[in-house]
């Protein structure tokens, strides 16, 4: 039944578009997540004679998070020794993504690629042909062992997949300053009740020691956008939000389409429990002015406790809590079961946001190549870790940084949120602690396998 | 249905105003979606 479960949620999500599509898929390999066969051995670009073109793939980050150009460096040199491929990159930032990405639509300046998440405008985009299908790419032999159901459902329409999904096996999960909780004297929280003690003492009990009364507990976004696990305690489904969607999920027992919304018991808890947080004064009260960028400069700056972030997300943001405060600590809360037995926490696989390639692109074929290689294993481990020989040696099975510039640089947030088996080659303690921390749904859910170890990644 | 909830967790409105947000959102076609979404879900 969770398998059944599982593979009906992306058709949901697709459904809710609101938009015609056709909501059968193909047969999945259905086979664990594993080792992607992979790169295929291609010829140097000369032997294929491949004519040079100009690829302009359009993503979105963060100045702290852009710190690609060595990763661009590589995959540039790679893409254009086997493909005859110049890369262009425009990175733009996540705050003002949508507004560029709506004005060049408007203008009909398409980059090559592009990552994009809006719903509407991707259907739009999907109807209008700007953008096409990387059918070829997703079903490609590297992919044989991904469950492509799962991964690739959301943006599947009339026999075509549209999106080129890159995540994720790893779920966005409730995580709270570990070195406060110790400050305070207190355990990771594991239900509704012990989480507003927390709360609380993290409002009032002084958590970073500063002799200041200058911390909350919980802050949160004004759309309640990232708050599905607070909602999801009290309610039958997983990160749920009631104003989002209409609320619909899936409920197993009978196998149809249902709405929190009308669960009127349940619904009435949750929006207590937010009541009590915020009339004890212990959710910041300037919540409802909050946007998601908002809300994590708080959690990385120690004004707040508590954030929902996935698990790849969590070593950067640690990063930058631990060049103020050395000893700080991130720790997830485990998952609460539901009143319908499913967890508070799921994937995240099911979200709009994917690659796509536009009717822009110079040469589609080669479109799939780089597809392929950028957000497979091979492009996933430059972004994380650099290149062999130069960032990092796996002299004899043992991973060793080269330079210590190097490693501050490490990104291995795509390697922990990819869907492809792949290895951590620097443990991580965030990410162990919190996977171990979800360990339990493993019961519900499939997750992927993620335990890090000093394996050497295979490279050809 | 985001401004009733954002009322109830601000303490604008008490808990149970919550039906009358619920009865808005029926108002403006909540199980007709509902009713839609299943139709398609169980050809799926």
């Amino acid at each position: 039944m969770k398998k059944r479960l599982i593979s009906v949620i992306p058709a949901l999500a697709a459904i809710l578009t609101l938009v015609s599509c056709s909501p059968a898929a193909p047969s999945s390999s259905a086979s664990p997540a594993g080792q992607p066969s992979g790169s295929s051995q291609q010829p140097p670009a000369e032997q294929a004679n491949y004519q040079p073109v100009t690829f302009h793939v359009m993503i979105r980050g963060t100045a702290d998070t852009f710190g690609v150009p060595r990763t661009a460096e590589i995959q540039a040199k790679t893409v254009k020794d086997r493909w005859n491929i110049d890369l262009k990159y425009e990175m733009v930032d996540k705050n003002t993504y949508n507004e560029k990405v709506t004005a060049k639509f408007a203008a009909a300046d398409f980059p090559s690629i592009l990552y994009y998440g809006d719903a509407k405008v991707i259907q739009n985009a999907i109807d209008s042909k700007v953008f096409v299908p990387v059918t070829k790419a997703v079903m490609s032999p590297e992919y044989d062992n991904v469950d492509r159901q799962l991964y690739f459902i959301r943006w599947y329409q009339n026999g075509e997949y549209y999106g080129f999904n890159y995540h994720s096996g790893a779920p966005e999960t409730i995580n709270l300053r570990g070195d406060w909780l110790k400050n305070l004297n207190m355990e990771v929280p594991k239900n509704p009740e012990e989480l507003k003690e927390v709360i609380a003492a993290m409002t009032n009990n002084d958590p970073d020691q500063n002799g200041k009364n200058d911390t909350y507990g919980l802050t949160m976004q004004g759309d309640l956008g990232m708050t599905g696990q607070f909602w999801s305690m009290f309610l039958p489904a997983p990160r749920i939000i009631p104003t989002k969607g209409a609320g619909l999920y899936i409920d197993s027992k009978d196998n149809t389409v249902k709405t929190i919304l009308d669960d009127v018991p349940n619904m009435e808890k949750a929006l207590a429990w937010f009541n009590s947080l915020y009339q004890e004064g212990i959710l910041d009260p300037m919540y409802v002015t909050l946007k998601q960028q908002d809300v994590e400069a708080k959690f990385v700056s120690n004004q707040s406790g508590v954030w929902v972030k996935e698990i790849g997300g969590l070593p950067s943001r640690l990063a930058q809590i631990q060049n103020n405060v050395p000893d700080a600590e991130i720790v997830a809360m485990p998952p609460v079961e539901t009143v319908s037995g499913v967890t508070n926490y799921d994937l995240v696989a099911f979200k709009s946001d994917c690659y796509f390639m536009t009717k822009d692109a110079p040469d589609v074929e080669r479109g799939y190549e780089l597809l392929k290689y950028l957000y497979g294993k091979e492009g996933i481990y430059a972004e994380a870790y650099g290149e062999e020989g130069v960032e990092y040696s796996l002299q004899g099975g043992a991973f060793q940084w080269l330079n210590e510039e190097a490693r501050e640089r490490s990104n291995p947030a795509r390697v922990i949120s990819s869907y492809l088996d792949l290895q951590l080659l620097d443990p991580i303690p965030v990410v162990e602690n919190a996977f171990q921390a979800i360990q339990a749904m493993a019961s519900w859910i499939r997750i992927l396998p993620l335990t890090p170890q000093q394996q050497s990644p295979t490279t050809s | 249905m985001l401004e009733g909830v954002t009322q109830i967790i601000v303490g604008e409105k008490p808990v149970d105003y919550y039906q009358q947000v619920l009865q808005e959102a029926k108002d403006i076609g909540l199980d007709s979606i509902v009713s839609d979404v299943n139709q398609v879900f169980q050809k799926g």
